[in-house]
This record gives C-alpha cells, sequence and structure tokens, in this order.
C-alpha cells in the first residue's frame, strides 16, 4: 500500500470509529471548538497589543538622556512590583522634555528622523458637531518608519513638516468615522477652529501597543497625524506629561520650558558611519556621557514590557488550551481502553503497533480539525461581547489573517501533539486482550 | 451501604483507570482557569464604581472646551463660564477644578516628600507604598477656595480647608506616619513646594487601576491645559437634574461650532474606565460560563462513553442486588473523587501563581470563598456531565449480563 492509500485506511477506520457514536463525537467537536475560540480571541487581542503584523527596521535607534537620580527615581525603583508603576518607569527613560526633543529634531545626520508628541485637538468633520481627539503632532518620515499604511493619500511632504500648511492624515477609525464612504483625502475638517485638508487616511488600526511610542495605558488611537510645526500654533497641551520639577509658571510656554518629559525621538541609522556620526552629534548636543544610544534591538531588551493584565488572560487561554487537549486525550483514552478487546482482536490477525497508533491519532485529528478550524468563526459572539463591553480604546477587536491562522494553527498543532499519548498507549495493546471480551 | 463504606473501594478502582491522572489534571487546569476568572471578576468588578469619598448627590460635573485662546483669553472665559453656571437657579456654589474624579485621564501620577524625611515604621495608611527615601506617589488637583466646602469634604486637620495646599489623611499618614502634617512643608514634583494648612478626609479619583488613588493634595494652581474648564456644581437639594439641564444655556459659547460642553450628574455617573471594569467583569462571568459549559461537555462526553461501555459491570451490579440508586451513587462518586483531588492539585497551582496575578492586578486575593465556589462548581459541573449518562445506566436490566456480545 502507498502510504496515501494507506491515509485514507486510516481516515476510514477513524470515521467508523467516529460514527459508532456520533452522538459523543459531535459534544467533544463541540466542546473543543468552544475552547478555541477562547484561546482565539486571547490570540487576536495579544497579537494586535504586540503589533505582530507591524515591520520595523533594525536600524531604528533612540536616546535615552540620562538624568541626575532625585525623588524621580520612586517610578523606576518601583516599577519591579509595581504593575502601576511600571509604565510611568519607562517613559520616564525613553521621553524628552520639549527642548531636548527640538535638539535632537535638529539633527541633520540620521537618515530619517521623527519626534512625536500626543496632544489632545477639537476636530470637526464636514458633518456632525465637534470632537476631542488625540492628535500625534509628528514628522512625515513617522509613516516610513513605523510602516503605516495608506488606505487612500498618502503623508505630507517633509517641507509640511514646519507646519502652517493645513494638511493632516487621519487614523484609520477617524478616517471611517468622518469619512464612512472612505472618500476623505482632498476634504476638509475643522481642527481647533482651523480648516486642514486631508492628505492621507491610514489603511489600518494602529497596535495596541503601538511601537512608536509603547504602553500608552488606556491610550485612544493616535486619530489624527498633524505636522509637528502645528504643535505651537494649535496651542496643543502635551498629553500626560511626567513632571520632574514643578514648571516655574502655570502657561503653556512654562510648561514648555520645563523639564517635564512628552517628546518621544526615534532616529533611523542605516550604516555604522551614520551611527558614529550621530554620536559625535549627541556628544555635542548633550555631552558625552550624558545618554545612551540603543538600536531597536537593543531598545526592546533594555526596556522589557512589564506584566500586563492582558498577558494574563493570554496565559490563562494557553491554559484553556492545554485544558482542551487533555479533554481529548482523555477521551481517546477512555474510548480505547474501554474497547481493548477489540483492538487485541486487530491485533491479533496482524494489524501492526502503527496501525492501532495512526487510528487513534487520525481519530483524534478528525475531531480536532474541524474545532480548530471553527475556533476563530465561534469567537466572533465572544470578540461581540468584548468590544461592546470592554471598550478601553477606540479600536474594536477585528478579525485579522495572523489572528485567524494563529487561532487555528496552535490548537491543531496542540491537538497533535496532545493525541500522540492515547495514540501510543493504545498502539501497546496487546493481542491477548481479545481474550477479555464476552 | 452507605456512601462513606462505598468510597474506599470505589477510590481503589478509579485510581487504577489509566485515564485517572489526565481527568485529575484536568479538573486541576480547570480549577485554575475558573479559580483565577472568579478572582479576576471579583476584582473587577471592585473596581467598577469606586466611592469618591465625598457626598455626591447634589453635585453636577461640568467640561467646557474651547480652541486654543491667548491665556488671558482663555481665563476670562473661564470666569465668564463660572459666573454664568453659579447663577443658574439652583446652584448653592461653583468651584472651579483642574480635574475631576470623572476624568478619564489619570495616566501619570506624581510624587510628594517631605523635609522630614522617613518616618519610623510603616506607612500609617494601609496599602499605601512610600520609598525607603519617603516618597508617596499620589495625585494632584487644582480647586478654587471653596472645594472643600462644596463636596463637603471633611476636615481630619486645620480649622478649614485653607490655601496654598490641603492634603488627604493617608497623604499626612503615609508622609508623616500618622502625625501632625499642619505647617510642614510639602515638596511635589508638580507643584512649588507650599505649607499644609490642612488635612481631609480621603477622597479618590472615581477612575479604576490607578495607583493609591485617594493619596492626593489639592492647590490652588497648578500647570493645566486652559483651553478646558472643570466646575463642580453644588446644587440645591434634589436639584442637580434640573440644574444639569440648564447648563447648556447658561454657556454662551456651549453652541459654537468647536466648543465641547458636557454636564454630569457625580451621583451615579459612570466613567470610562469604570465602565471598561464592569464590562470586563460581565465578560469573564460570559467566559466562564462558555468554559464551564465546554468542561460539561467534554466530561459528558467521555462519562457517556464509559458509561455506555460499561454496561456489563452494571448489569453485573445490578445482577449482584444493587439498586438503581446504588449505581448513580456509585458513578457519581467515582466522579467526585477524582475532581475533589483535581480541585486540591488546582488550588496549590493557583496559589503558587498568586503572585505573578498580583504584578497584575494591584491588591488581588484568591480567598477561601474563592475556592469554595470554584470547587463547588468544578463539582457541580463533574456531576452534571455525569448525570445523564449515570441515569441512563440506572436503567440498565440485571438481565443484560446474560447477553454475549
Amino acid at each position: 500500500m502507498t502510504s496515501m492509500s494507506l491515509l485514507g485506511y486510516h481516515v476510514r477506520l477513524a470515521v467508523r470509529s467516529l460514527r459508532r457514536d456520533p452522538g459523543v463525537a459531535l459534544v467533544m467537536w463541540l466542546s473543543l471548538a468552544l475552547g478555541n475560540s477562547v484561546w482565539a480571541l486571547a490570540a487576536a487581542e495579544q497579537l494586535r497589543f504586540d503589533g505582530r503584523d507591524v515591520s520595523l527596521s533594525p536600524t531604528l535607534h533612540q536616546v535615552e538622556v540620562l538624568r541626575p537620580r532625585d525623588a524621580n527615581a520612586v517610578f523606576e525603583d518601583g516599577a519591579a512590583g509595581n504593575p502601576y508603576l511600571a509604565p510611568v518607569a519607562i517613559h520616564a527613560r525613553t521621553m524628552h522634555t520639549y527642548a531636548e526633543g527640538q535638539a535632537l529634531a535638529s539633527s541633520g545626520v540620521p537618515a530619517r528622523q521623527s519626534t512625536g508628541i500626543r496632544a489632545e485637538v477639537v476636530v470637526r468633520g464636514p458633518e456632525g458637531g465637534a470632537e476631542a481627539r488625540v492628535a500625534r503632532f509628528t514628522n512625515a518620515a513617522f509613516f516610513g518608519m513605523f510602516d503605516r499604511t495608506f488606505a487612500a493619500g498618502g503623508p505630507w511632504a517633509a517641507r509640511d513638516d514646519a507646519g502652517g500648511t493645513g494638511v493632516v492624515v487621519l487614523g484609520f477609525a477617524t478616517g471611517r468615522k468622518l469619512f464612512p464612504r472612505g472618500d476623505g483625502v482632498g476634504r476638509a475638517v475643522t481642527i481647533e477652529g482651523r480648516r486642514y485638508h486631508v492628505v492621507g487616511v491610514l489603511a489600518d488600526y494602529q497596535p495596541l501597543n503601538a511601537p512608536w511610542q509603547l504602553l500608552i495605558w488606556g491610550g485612544f488611537e493616535d486619530a489624527l497625524f498633524l505636522p509637528l510645526g502645528d504643535f505651537d500654533p494649535l496651542g496643543a497641551w502635551p498629553e500626560e506629561p511626567i513632571y520632574r520639577t514643578p514648571p516655574d509658571g502655570l502657561d503653556r510656554a512654562a510648561l514648555l520650558r520645563s523639564d517635564a518629559l512628552f517628546v518621544m525621538s526615534w532616529v533611523d541609522l542605516p550604516t555604522p558611519a551614520h551611527v558614529e556620526a550621530y554620536r559625535s552629534d549627541l556628544d555635542r548636543r548633550l555631552g558625552p556621557g550624558r545618554y545612551v544610544l540603543r538600536s531597536l534591538d537593543q531598545w526592546r531588551r533594555a526596556f522589557p514590557m512589564p506584566a500586563t493584565q492582558l498577558s494574563f488572560f493570554s496565559f490563562l487561554a494557553v491554559v484553556v488550551l492545554v485544558g482542551g487537549v487533555f479533554t481529548l486525550a482523555r477521551f481517546l483514552l477512555t474510548k480505547g481502553l474501554t474497547r481493548a478487546p477489540e483492538l487485541g482482536v486487530y491485533r491479533a490477525l496482524g494489524a501492526p503497533r502503527a496501525a492501532i497508533f495512526a487510528r487513534t491519532w487520525v481519530e483524534g485529528m478528525l475531531l480536532a480539525t474541524p474545532a480548530a478550524l471553527l475556533g476563530p468563526l465561534f469567537q466572533l459572539p465572544t470578540a461581540f461581547a468584548f468590544n461592546h463591553l470592554v471598550k478601553f480604546v477606540d479600536m474594536p477587536l477585528e478579525l485579522s489573517r495572523l489572528g485567524v491562522l494563529v487561532g487555528a494553527l496552535v490548537p491543531l498543532g496542540a491537538a497533535a501533539i496532545g493525541t500522540l499519548y492515547p495514540a501510543w498507549r493504545l498502539s501497546r495493546t496487546r493481542p491477548t486482550r481479545y481474550l477479555g471480551m464476552g | 451501604m452507605s456512601a462513606w463504606s462505598e468510597v474506599g473501594p470505589i477510590w481503589r478502582s478509579v485510581r487504577r483507570h489509566r485515564a485517572f491522572a489526565l481527568l485529575v489534571v484536568e479538573v486541576a487546569l480547570g480549577f485554575f482557569i475558573i479559580g483565577n476568572l472568579i478572582m479576576t471578576c471579583r476584582w473587577y468588578a471592585s473596581r467598577a464604581m469606586p466611592s469618591s469619598g465625598h457626598r455626591e448627590v447634589d453635585v453636577v460635573e461640568v467640561v467646557s472646551r474651547g480652541p486654543a485662546e491667548p491665556t488671558d483669553v482663555s481665563t476670562a472665559r473661564h470666569r465668564a463660564e463660572l459666573a454664568a453656571l453659579a447663577a443658574i437657579p439652583g446652584v448653592r456654589r461653583a468651584v472651579a477644578v483642574s480635574s475631576s474624579e470623572l476624568d478619564d485621564r489619570w495616566d501619570v501620577p506624581e510624587i510628594f516628600w517631605t523635609d522630614a524625611g522617613t518616618p519610623a515604621g510603616p506607612s500609617a495608611c494601609e496599602g499605601v507604598a512610600r520609598s525607603p527615601a519617603g516618597v508617596v506617589v499620589g495625585w494632584t488637583v487644582a480647586a478654587d477656595d471653596g472645594f472643600a466646602d462644596a463636596l463637603d469634604l471633611r476636615l481630619v486637620e486645620g480649622a478649614q480647608a485653607q490655601r496654598p495646599v490641603f492634603i488627604t489623611r493617608c497623604l499626612r499618614d503615609a508622609l508623616f506616619g500618622g502625625a501632625p502634617a499642619l505647617g510642614r512643608t510639602l515638596h511635589s514634583n508638580h507643584a512649588p513646594d507650599a505649607r499644609i494648612t490642612g488635612v481631609v478626609e480621603d477622597v479618590r479619583v472615581r477612575a479604576p487601576f490607578l495607583i493609591q488613588p485617594h493619596v492626593a493634595a489639592i492647590y490652588p494652581q497648578l500647570p493645566s491645559d486652559p483651553r478646558v474648564g472643570h466646575v463642580f456644581l453644588r446644587t440645591e437639594p434634589g436639584r442637580a437634574e434640573a440644574v444639569r439641564d440648564a447648563v447648556a444655556s447658561a454657556l454662551p459659547d456651549a453652541t459654537a461650532p468647536d466648543h465641547i460642553v458636557s454636564a454630569r450628574v457625580v451621583a451615579g455617573a459612570e466613567t470610562l474606565l469604570s465602565g471598561v471594569a464592569r464590562g470586563t467583569a460581565v465578560l469573564l462571568v460570559y467566559v466562564g460560563a462558555l468554559l464551564g459549559l465546554l468542561a460539561i461537555l467534554g466530561n459528558f462526553a467521555v462519562a457517556a462513553f464509559l458509561v455506555g461501555e460499561r454496561q456489563r459491570i452494571i448489569g453485573v451490579r445490578r445482577a449482584l442486588g444493587a439498586s438503581r440508586w446504588d449505581v448513580l451513587r456509585y458513578l457519581l462518586i467515582e466522579n467526585l473523587l477524582p475532581t475533589q483531588l483535581g480541585n486540591l492539585c488546582g488550588l496549590v497551582v493557583v496559589l503558587a501563581t498568586l503572585p505573578a496575578a498580583r504584578l497584575r492586578f494591584a491588591g488581588i486575593r484568591f480567598d477561601i470563598i474563592d475556592t469554595l465556589a470554584t470547587a463547588f462548581l468544578l463539582s457541580l459541573g463533574g456531576v452534571v456531565a455525569k448525570l445523564v449518562p449515570a441515569l441512563r445506566a440506572t436503567r440498565i436490566p440485571p438481565s443484560v449480563v446474560t447477553r454475549s456480545l
């Protein structure tokens, strides 16, 4: 027999075995599909948090400005044991003051650089009332550096970075809300009472944990993008500045003069020569020994993500998956052991161990495969409940290709491994077990 | 024969079964999952609507947001709005604040310390952390004079809450170990040094998921977004809804195209984050029910198979004089024994992983009620899953033993 016909033979035997107890097989299949749906939901949420579908250039770099140790060290010192302080500790080390941000932005050495400030602005579309939304004031290079793709239009020109030209890029959700027909490019919106022209609309939601400003806890999507040069004319107040010492006044100018941290800067240094030249530039701007320049990989190692509630639920989902595999394994084992005399007959009639092994394994996979494939579909009611009950951001959880793949393939792989034990155990049934019949 | 006398023989029989270990592991995993879901669900529910600590009835929160203007213009606008709101019939007092307890944007806390250094002993306020250098993490608010009166804050120290700064009781206890704070200097990273002139009973930010939301200092002024104005209105008793409805017409800019005005009655108002906490708790109940259902289905499938294939054994027991009740009891005890062992193993795993949970859910606890509830639910699920096949088994007649295959 060829291996293909042998496979067909084992599949036929496994199907017959399942058809002997169709009700039980259906219940088991439904149980596995429900378990897979929970896994698929958690996997989809974790994937969009991690931003796995965003490919970043390894040549991205960031500068940490070293600051004297003072009372603010309480954030860093307490981060390891407190879930609330950990994000502040990372932000305190990775964000810059307004003056530092300006100094870094004025360097002409990097091949690309982006400076970002999040701030709330009031937006009004062609229809509907005004709404407060979070804007990111940044450079045109930002979109290329962080792999932001456009549904329509594109980024503004580099010359618009200086501001005053009235251009805006809308985030995915804002674009969909203000221009449901997808015809936003070229249309006008009002921002803080000023007229802006939409030059681009992004094609997708940003990752929950945006790589350009990690851990914006509870933060909404960057709803729109404005040239950095418009930050001052619009009088935007930075979102959640981390104060280090009290500003010398109450107004915005005092805040911008202060050492409060609210600017995020990234640079692209594609060659070792760029890195060396940038180090020299930083020595001149910040002073030797007053900074640490890290590549993206070094940055990720230096700032591991703190424990999140999401990671806890993802772990629980893994346990659900393992539980499902145990249920499947127990079902196959119980079924096989209660029919051990029949297996003994097969063995006595010459069936090799491999045949029993293959038949049991295939039977397990016949149960697991449809359940795994339907898991992402079964997750839809739960995802619907999640989107309506847990609206902590303005980006609903939606099915993605990667989410569906991970939601289906991982349970399938887990079932393939988990079914090995009952298949192996039953393949060891001795031919003399048939004597136990009757 | 009593149920207890059967436990020993059933236990010896069950533990020889090759799928026994798998069932125990499966129940242990179930205990881990359901136990954690109950624990986290309770944690989220407890954060869904935390009390602010002040008298919330007859208080209306008004937020007015206009476009960017020169500072003097925006200051004049806020003053005019405050006067207009104070003039609404039924308003007893209007005070401007920099932030309100209903705000959703409270992500970055501030720090406080004093010249006194670290007081001896632990922080006198339970659960409030203090660094070895005596630095305490908390929150700052700027508020007009009359803030304490408008919200009916209860003074713990001081004759009345005066300028420049008053603090909550927990901040005092954390900073000074419970010693009097009046006249001491408060340092912060957000506001200039100030002399403490009053201590009020704790008030807290109503947004869940914040560190130490009841540790706060109330300053007269702080740097804050001049485009946004927050006002608290204390109304005549029972007039809050009417005042809220009158806010839009009282503010001249309320209908301007780029102006946003909102008014809420504080009592019972849900913030975005408290909605998230409540929604998450509901979702966890839903997921728990779903997982419970799948556990029952999985158990049912195995139990149905097991009983169906053991007709002869059950028939023998029936032929030897076992009643239907004896058969039912046997099958249920057979399921409950490994379930309880699995519960025990699951409890050990939950307790072992509790520190990891605490890293993610501040102050979370797995108490005896959670333990009993989880064990009960899993046992009930096991019984429910086994009940239908077991009841079917009780109908197996003794004559089945005489049949050959």
